[in-house]
């Protein structure tokens, strides 16, 4: 670029002192090709600052502000879900662990208990001992130990029981049917099923 | 100064709850802000991109606006900056190839320029511009295009205004050295 350009530009840029301004305008006054070499670049840095005159369609703006809203909108909504989903799995989580401390209790505490008193208070301990030991093998429903003096129940897997060998094992006398309360849910419920169909058994003969 | 009372009052009238004052700012501004993005982006769907955001932000944070500036120097600086982030955007797009040539076909389909000569004006404009620089493509726009005060832009950008000066000579020179170029 030429140094009258460069000037030129200098000046339309603002970057000359008072001095060199006064001595540029000068210059613009008394000299005619220069004066036209500014002005064509003038007109040329103009062309850039006409754009702002192009017409655009003015449907575009009409719609602006109301796509804006829907915009608004959506992102509320958005930020809404957004803090629900936050909350949400919260609420989930906490209900969750009411809804199981609730099905835990009635089922490994209330279940067991019920069915253990109603084991207990429905059979006597001589009907129970004789009729597990003879009508049903005790596979499937009992594997009897005697630990310390006491009676422990628990379900067998794949043990086969008679009448005699527990016998040898086992004094029935001494049994502490109070025990029954210590049996798991599954195990009491298993152990409940069996004592009803002897119960059912024994009723319908 | 009428134009600051008048947007004072239709601040104060948004704070308060009338969402009319917000459209009439809407309308006062949109196309300042439009083109404004334009003239940084080169494109339409950009600047509309922009312009939305911008709106969308005037909506959000008009109520803290303390008119420690003008309003519309406040705009600026909120469209200024998102174009800038546009900029960057699109170069890491295109630096992993997420963009190509049929966008700019997509481009222009979508155009608010109606006018195929106005069309190839703006386009002519859009290829210089293309070439500086985003700091300096900023300050010619806002210099050249919006026709601010070297005041106002220094308020915007937060530059000294000897720096902006500066600025603006080497981005006009670089425009017309392009546009001697062509010719």
């Amino acid at each position: 670029m030429k140094k009258i350009d460069e000037d030129i530009l200098k000046y339309l840029s603002g970057l000359m002192n008072n001095e060199e301004i006064t001595d540029f305008e000068n210059k613009l006054a008394g000299d005619s090709s220069f004066k036209e070499r500014y002005n064509q670049i003038k007109e040329k840095a103009g062309e850039f600052s006409s754009v702002r005159e192009i017409e655009l369609n003015e449907a575009y703006f009409n719609n602006l502000l109301p796509r804006v809203h829907n915009k608004l909108i959506k992102r509320k909504k958005v930020k809404l879900i957004r803090e629900y989903a936050l909350i949400l799995p919260t609420v989930i989580t906490v209900l969750l662990v009411i809804i199981m401390s609730i099905l835990d209790r009635n089922g490994e505490i209330d279940l067991p208990k019920s069915l253990a008193s109603e084991v207990v208070n429905n059979i006597d301990d001589d009907e129970l001992a004789d009729n597990l030991i003879k009508d049903y093998s005790f596979e499937s429903v009992l594997n009897m130990s005697q630990r310390n003096g006491e009676f422990e129940i628990f379900i067998p897997e794949n043990v086969n029981l008679s009448l005699n060998s527990i016998s040898q094992y086992v004094d029935f006398s001494k049994i502490d049917y109070s025990q029954v309360e210590n049996i798991s849910g599954t195990e009491l419920e298993k152990l409940y099923n069996n004592l009803s169909a002897i119960t059912f058994e024994k009723v319908s003969k | 100064m009428m134009e600051k009372d008048n947007d004072f009052e239709l601040v104060e009238k948004f704070v308060s709850g009338d969402e009319t004052a917000f459209n009439l700012l809407v309308r006062k501004y949109q196309k300042r802000i439009y083109w404004h993005a334009r003239q940084m982006l080169g494109d339409h769907l950009d600047a509309d991109e922009v312009t939305q955001e911008v709106l969308i932000v005037l909506y959000k944070k008009l109520k803290t606006f303390s008119y420690k500036s003008s309003l519309y120097t406040w705009i600026y600086k909120i469209v200024t900056t998102r174009s800038l982030n546009q900029i960057r955007r699109k170069k890491i797009k295109r630096l992993v190839s997420f963009e190509n040539d049929e966008n700019k076909e997509f481009v222009s389909h979508h155009d608010i320029i109606n006018d195929i000569v106005n069309r190839e004006k703006i386009d002519k404009v859009n290829k210089a511009l293309e070439k500086l620089p985003p700091k300096q493509r900023q300050i010619f726009v806002l210099r050249n295009f919006d026709q601010l005060s070297y005041e106002e832009i220094s308020e915007i950008t937060g530059k000294s205004v000897g720096g902006l000066k500066a600025n603006y000579f080497h981005a006009l020179k670089k425009v017309m050295e392009m546009v001697d170029e062509k010719d």
